[in-house]
C-alpha cells in the first residue's frame, strides 16, 4: 500500500481544460495532493501533449476550442495512446457519458465536482491500472482494512460498521480537507436531501469513542471544525 | 358528449329528400295540369272531329269515341261530355236546356278561343259562374259543339294525384332506405382519407415529430390539409429542439461557474483558519452553493422532462434492497419518528438507478418534513400480477385541504407558514412524478380518513428474459 501511495504522488498529470478558473483550482487542489500537473487550454495542444506520451494520467475536458474532448480522445486512441483519461464535461446526459466511454475514456467526472472526488477518481483509475488488489488504505497511523472493516490507530484495533467504514474512507480519501456534515451525508448515505438528523455527528462520535479508548493519549485523527464540519488531521 | 357527424349526415340528407319530393309534386303538378288541359282539348277535337256523324245518337257516339282512344284517361269522362247542335243555334225546340245556355253564350269564345289545326276552335272559360272546356268547328254552322264541365278534370285530376300520393307512401320508406345506404357509403368514402391520416398523425409522438417521411396525404384534394398538420409538427418539433437544446446548454453554462464558485469556496475554506469567523461564514456560502447545485440540478432535470429528453440508464435494480437500506437508515435518523415496514423481498424493477433512488428518497423525505412530533411513517411493498406496489403512509398535522391535487405541482409547498419551516423547493414530488412516468410507473398522493398522508408508486415488475 505505501508503495502505491508513493506511486500515486509522484503522477504526472495532464490538464486539458479552457476555462482558466477552473484550471487553477484543480491544479491547486492536484498539487496540493502532490501529484505534478501540466496545463494546456485548447484541443491542438492538448492532442499534442497527449501524444508526447510524458504523462500518466489526462484529465480532458470536452467542450475545448479548436478540437473538441472526444475527437481529441479518439485521434489518440487510434495513434495508440493507452494513458488513462479521466472526461471532466458539464454534459451530464446519458448519450454524452456513453460517448465518452466509446471514445476510449477511462472515467466521465461531471461538473461541478470538488477537488477530492477528482483526487478519488485518479486514484481509483490509477489502481485499476495496477494489478495488486488494495486491501488496506494506510495513512501514517491509521490503517482501515477494506475486506474486514478493521481500522487499526496506533495499538488500538477496532472494528467498525458499514457506515462507520464508509465514513472513515470518505475522510481518508482526502485528508485535511474539511467536510460539511450534508457532503458526509450524500457522499457516505447517499441521500441528496436533508433528513434533519444529526446521524453524521452520532457517527463520528462512536468512531472517535473506539479509537480512543486505550489509545494512549492519542486523540482521535478526525477533528471537529466547529461550524464547518469534519476532516482528517494531515498529521494523522 | 360531441355530437355525431354521420347522424348529423343522416338527418340532412332525410330533410334534403322530403324537400325534393315536396318540391317535385308541386312543380309536376303545376306542368301536369296544363298538359293534361291540352290533352283533353286535343281528345275532345279529336272526337269532334272523328265521330260527328253519331251526334244524333250519344251512345253511338260514344262508342265511335271510345273505340278510337282506346286506353286514354280521358275517354273515362267522356260518359260526362255535352253534345250540342250548334246548327240548331237559332230554334228553340229540340235542344235541350244545357245546351240553350251554351250555344248562345259567344262570351265564352271571345275570351279564351285558341284556333287548332286551322278548323277546330278550343276554348276554355266561364259560362254562368261554372267553369268549362268547348271545342267546336271554325265554322260555326258546322254545328256540332262538345262541351265538358271544369271539374270533371279536376276530379279525374284528384284521382290521380290520389293515386300518385299512395303510391309515394309505399315507396318512400324504400327511398330513404337507399338514401341512408348511399349516404353511408359515401360518409364511409369520404371519411376514410381524414381516418388515414389521423392514423398518420396518431403515431406521432415527440419523439418521433422530426421524421418528415411520415405525414402523406392520400388524395390530391387532401395535400393542403396535409400541409397544415404538416407545419403544425415542424413548428413543434423546432420547439423540442429548442427546448432540449436548452437544457443542454443551460446545464453547460450553469456548471461551469458552479464549478468555479464550489472549487474556491472548497479552497478557501481549507485555506482559512481552522475554526474562524471567517471560516464558518464560508462553510455558510459553500451550504448555499452545494443548494445552488441542488436546485439547478432540479430544474434541470424537470425540463429535460419537459422537453422529452429525460434518457435511462436501465438496469434491474431491487427495489426491496433499495428501500430495506433506506428504512435502515430512517432508524438512525429519525429517533421522534416510530418507522415500520412490510417489505417483500426481491422486488426488481427495471429502471434508472439514478432516478429512482431520488424518487424514493424524495418520497421519504417529504414523509418525514411533512409529519408530526411524535409520528410515524410505515412502508410498504408488494407485488402480484406482473406490478409491484410501494406506499409510504405518515402521519401528518394541518393537512392542506388540496394536497391530493396540487402535490405535483410545481414550487407548491403545502401551507406556507408550515413550508417556511422546511428546507425545499416543492420541486420533490414534481421530479417523483417525472420519473415515474418516465418509467411507465403510476404515482399518487392521498389524504386518507384518519388524516394520514399516503403515496402510491406502482409500476410494471422486471420480466426475466
Amino acid at each position: 500500500m505505501k508503495l502505491i501511495q508513493k506511486r500515486m504522488v509522484d503522477l504526472k498529470i495532464l490538464l486539458i481544460e479552457d476555462e482558466g478558473k477552473i484550471a487553477e483550482f484543480v491544479i491547486k487542489g492536484l498539487s496540493a495532493a502532490g501529484y505534478d500537473v501540466t496545463h494546456v487550454d485548447d484541443g491542438e495542444l492538448g492532442l499534442a501533449a497527449v501524444l508526447a506520451g510524458a504523462h500518466d494520467l489526462v484529465i480532458l475536458d470536452v467542450m475545448l476550442p479548436k478540437l473538441n474532448g472526444f475527437d481529441l480522445l479518439r485521434q489518440a486512441r487510434i495513434a495508440g495512446m493507452t494513458t488513462p483519461v479521466i472526461i471532466l464535461s458539464a454534459k451530464v446526459d446519458l448519450p454524452d457519458r456513453l460517448m465518452g466511454f466509446e471514445m476510449g475514456a477511462d472515467d466521465y467526472l461531471p461538473k461541478p465536482f470538488f477537488v477530492e472526488e477528482m483526487v478519488a477518481r485518479i486514484k481509483a483509475v490509477m489502481q485499476r491500472k495496477i494489478p495488486e488488489q488494495v486491501q488496506q488504505i494506510s495513512l501514517s497511523h491509521l490503517t482501515l482494512d477494506v475486506v474486514s472493516h478493521k481500522v487499526q490507530w496506533f495499538d488500538v484495533t477496532a472494528v467498525l460498521s458499514q457506515r462507520e467504514f464508509s465514513l472513515l474512507a470518505f475522510l481518508m480519501r482526502s485528508p485535511g480537507h474539511i467536510f460539511s456534515r450534508q457532503q458526509i451525508l450524500k457522499h457516505v448515505w447517499e441521500i441528496n436531501f436533508d433528513p434533519e438528523t444529526n446521524v453524521v455527528d452520532v457517527c463520528v462520535r462512536r468512531i472517535k469513542r473506539k479509537l480512543e479508548r486505550g489509545s494512549n493519549g492519542h486523540a482521535s485523527p478526525i477533528e471537529s471544525v466547529r461550524g464547518v464540519g469534519y476532516r482528517l488531521r494531515l498529521e494523522a | 358528449m360531441k355530437r355525431s357527424f354521420k347522424a348529423r349526415l343522416y338527418l340532412h340528407v332525410i330533410l334534403i329528400a322530403i324537400v325534393v319530393i315536396w318540391a317535385n309534386r308541386v312543380i309536376a303538378q303545376y306542368f301536369l295540369t296544363d298538359q293534361l288541359e291540352a290533352r283533353i282539348h286535343h281528345e275532345m277535337g279529336v272526337a269532334l272531329t272523328t265521330c260527328s256523324e253519331h251526334f244524333e245518337d250519344r251512345d253511338a257516339f260514344l262508342s265511335c269515341f271510345k273505340a278510337i282512344e282506346k286506353g286514354s284517361l280521358f275517354s273515362n269522362i267522356s260518359d260526362f261530355y255535352v253534345l250540342c247542335d250548334g246548327a240548331k243555334r237559332a230554334e228553340k225546340s229540340g235542344v235541350t236546356p244545357a245546351c240553350q245556355t251554351l250555344l248562345t253564350n259567344d262570351d265564352f269564345w271571345r275570351s279564351d278561343a285558341v284556333l287548332n289545326q286551322g278548323q277546330l276552335v278550343l276554348s276554355h272559360g266561364l259560362v254562368d259562374q261554372q267553369d268549362w272546356y268547348a271545342v267546336r268547328f271554325q265554322n260555326r254552322l258546322q254545328g256540332p259543339e262538345i262541351w265538358l264541365k271544369g271539374h270533371q278534370i279536376d276530379e279525374l285530376m284528384l284521382r290521380v294525384w290520389a293515386l300518385r300520393d299512395r303510391n309515394t307512401i309505399y315507396v318512400l320508406p324504400t327511398l330513404l332506405g337507399m338514401l341512408l345506404l348511399l349516404t353511408l357509403y359515401l360518409t364511409h368514402v369520404m371519411l376514410k382519407p381524414i381516418t388515414l391520416i389521423q392514423n398518420n398523425m396518431s403515431k406521432l409522438t415527440a419523439n418521433t415529430l422530426d421524421r418528415s417521411t411520415i405525414l402523406q396525404a392520400p388524395f390530391r384534394e387532401f395535400e393542403a390539409l396535409v400541409q397544415v398538420f404538416d407545419d403544425l409538427r415542424i413548428r413543434l418539433s423546432d420547439s423540442f429542439t429548442k427546448a432540449r437544446r436548452f437544457a443542454s446548454d443551460a446545464s453547460h453554462e450553469l456548471r461551469t461557474p458552479l464549478t468555479i464558485l464550489r472549487g474556491n469556496v472548497e479552497r478557501l475554506i481549507h485555506d482559512l483558519p481552522m475554526g474562524s469567523d471567517a471560516q464558518i461564514r464560508m462553510r455558510s456560502m459553500s451550504d448555499e452553493v452545494e443548494r445552488l447545485i441542488e436546485i439547478t440540478e432540479k430544474l434541470l432535470l424537470l425540463s429535460r422532462a419537459d422537453a422529452n429528453s429525460l434518457m435511462q440508464d436501465s438496469t434491474d435494480l431491487n427495489l426491496s434492497d433499495l428501500l430495506t437500506q433506506l428504512i435502515k437508515d430512517a432508524h438512525s435518523f429519525q429517533s421522534n419518528l416510530k418507522i415500520t415496514s412490510a417489505i417483500a423481498p426481491n422486488v426488481i424493477w427495471r429502471c434508472d438507478k439514478t432516478l429512482v433512488r431520488q424518487l424514493v428518497q424524495n418520497l421519504y423525505a417529504n414523509a418525514v418534513h411533512y409529519n408530526q412530533s411524535p409520528g410515524w411513517v410505515h412502508f410498504c411493498l408488494t407485488q402480484g400480477e406482473g406490478r409491484f406496489q410501494l406506499t409510504i403512509e405518515n402521519s401528518a398535522k394541518d393537512i392542506p385541504v388540496d394536497l391530493s391535487e396540487r402535490a405535483f405541482d410545481r414550487f407548491y409547498r403545502g401551507d406556507a407558514s408550515h413550508a417556511r419551516q422546511v428546507d425545499g423547493l416543492g420541486l420533490g414530488l414534481s421530479i417523483c412524478l417525472e420519473v415515474a412516468k418516465l418509467h411507465e410507473a403510476t404515482l399518487s398522493l392521498s389524504v386518507t380518513e384518519k388524516q394520514t398522508v399516503v403515496a402510491t408508486l406502482s409500476g410494471p415488475l422486471s420480466r426475466p428474459d
